[in-house]
């Protein structure tokens, strides 16, 4: 027990993860508005919350528009339900963006705002408006939330799949993990000659690749909901997908020679190879160009901007106890490849 | 090896077509899921597989210590 402590410990942490990245509810937000256009004059807007509580905190609730400098506050305001709310707005003349951002605030959900929510039609749009124009005092001082609850943050295009965070990363950094170890064995096995490592740096490599697998996978989900394609021409993606490509060679190289000792020399110098090649596909070349995927080509990762505190508490115990189960079932392979060498040599003793 | 390949490959396009079925809906549909509590079964599902996963590797783990044991007797 006391030297398996580390495998409780990733179990452990990959069901709290998984109960908490599943359950915990997304903080409230705009779904959707309707229409998506305004026009000079009165405009009558419906509003569609998320996981909102227009109804509970229609007392303190107010609505406004962003347009540049100038705030646009409604004339006429009547909650539907805890998701729906109607606002009349009366859109002036001259603006000085071409698309206005909606908030939201009551107690009950604090304040929650949609960026770009309406596109301006057939208004002028100017580069600054005077400053009587402007309108900021129809705000008044936003309302605090009540109690605030642990949730995940609501992002207009990713919405629920936020939480694929928790397996999609941990699924390419246990990939990564396993593929280092496997090539720190491949390096062992040059310097040793010792079959065991050739067979450790096989069974790291299946291993990882199963966890490329399941990345790929949710990736492509994940695609397919906020991009609408289950894949798109990214140099992160193909560069991905060509990392595991160049892993799939490396079984085909071993399995193609017959003499074992001769497959495993080639095996071990081509897994060093393969892994500069997946780092070079997977890391270097994705962040030299433009990209849609987080962390690449300018886009944030883990940055404030797109992962929250509650994010993180669930995010790094995910990936600390998915990278224990990959070496978990990397050590598994490892002792089972021992068992049946040494019975094969007890065989022919 | 071409065993697995297959029981993988099954399990691949099953998986790919139950989420392109759920994407396939309207954005209503995790609503729907919600709100009729049918969301709380998937999750369920999600966590039993999940738990079987660890369960297996936990019988694996002690049946290969057993056979590492009986091993170093043999020896």
């Amino acid at each position: 027990m006391a030297r398996n402590w580390w495998k409780v410990l990733s179990a452990l942490l990959v069901l709290t993860t998984l109960v908490i990245g599943l359950k915990a509810p997304l903080a409230p937000g705009i779904a959707e508005v309707s229409p998506e256009r305004l026009a000079y004059g009165v405009n009558s807007v419906t509003v569609t919350g998320y996981n909102t509580r227009f109804a509970e905190g229609e007392e303190d609730l107010q609505v406004w528009l962003s347009n540049g400098t100038q705030l646009i506050c409604p004339y006429e305001l009547s909650v539907v339900n805890d998701r729906e709310l109607r606002a009349t707005f009366s859109i002036p003349e001259k603006t000085e963006d071409a698309f206005f951002d909606l908030y939201v605030n009551n107690s009950k959900d604090g304040t929650v705002m949609l960026e770009s929510a309406f596109m301006q039609k057939d208004l002028t749009v100017v580069a600054s408006l005077p400053e009587n124009e402007r309108n900021p005092s129809c705000v008044r001082k936003p309302a605090v939330t009540e109690a605030a609850e642990f949730n995940f943050p609501n992002q207009s295009i990713l919405n629920e799949t936020i939480r694929n965070l928790f397996f999609h990363v941990p699924a390419w950094f246990t990939m990564m993990l396993l593929m280092g170890f496997s090539l720190a064995y491949s390096i062992l096995y040059l310097r040793r000659s010792d079959m065991a490592y050739d067979a450790k740096a096989s069974d790291a490599a299946t291993v990882g690749l199963v966890f490329a697998a399941a990345g790929l996978a949710t990736g492509s989900v994940w695609a397919r909901f906020t991009w609408g394609a289950w894949w798109v021409s990214d140099p992160r993606l193909n560069g991905a997908a060509l990392g595991v490509l160049v892993y799939l060679a490396y079984f085909v190289l071993k399995s193609s020679v017959n003499d074992s000792e001769k497959a495993a020399a080639l095996g071990a110098v081509y897994n060093i190879f393969a892994f500069v090649m997946m780092m070079l596909f997977i890391m270097v070349l994705p962040r030299m160009t433009d990209s849609l995927h987080p962390g690449v080509g300018g886009n944030p990762a883990f940055s404030q901007y797109d992962l929250d505190d509650n994010m993180r508490m669930i995010f790094y115990p995910a990936v600390i106890g998915w990278m224990g189960i990959g070496v978990w079932i990397m050590q598994l392979m490892n002792r089972t490849s021992a068992l049946k060498r040494a019975k094969i040599l007890r065989e022919y003793a | 090896m071409l065993k697995h390949l297959r029981q993988f490959f099954v399990l691949f396009i099953a998986y790919l077509m139950t989420v392109s079925s759920a994407l396939g809906q309207d954005r209503g549909f995790e609503d729907v899921m919600m709100d009729s509590g049918k969301l709380n079964v998937v999750f369920a599902v999600v966590v039993m597989l999940i738990v079987v996963m660890i369960g297996f590797l936990v019988y694996l783990d002690r049946r290969v210590s057993r056979m590492e044991r009986q091993e170093k007797i043999k020896k």
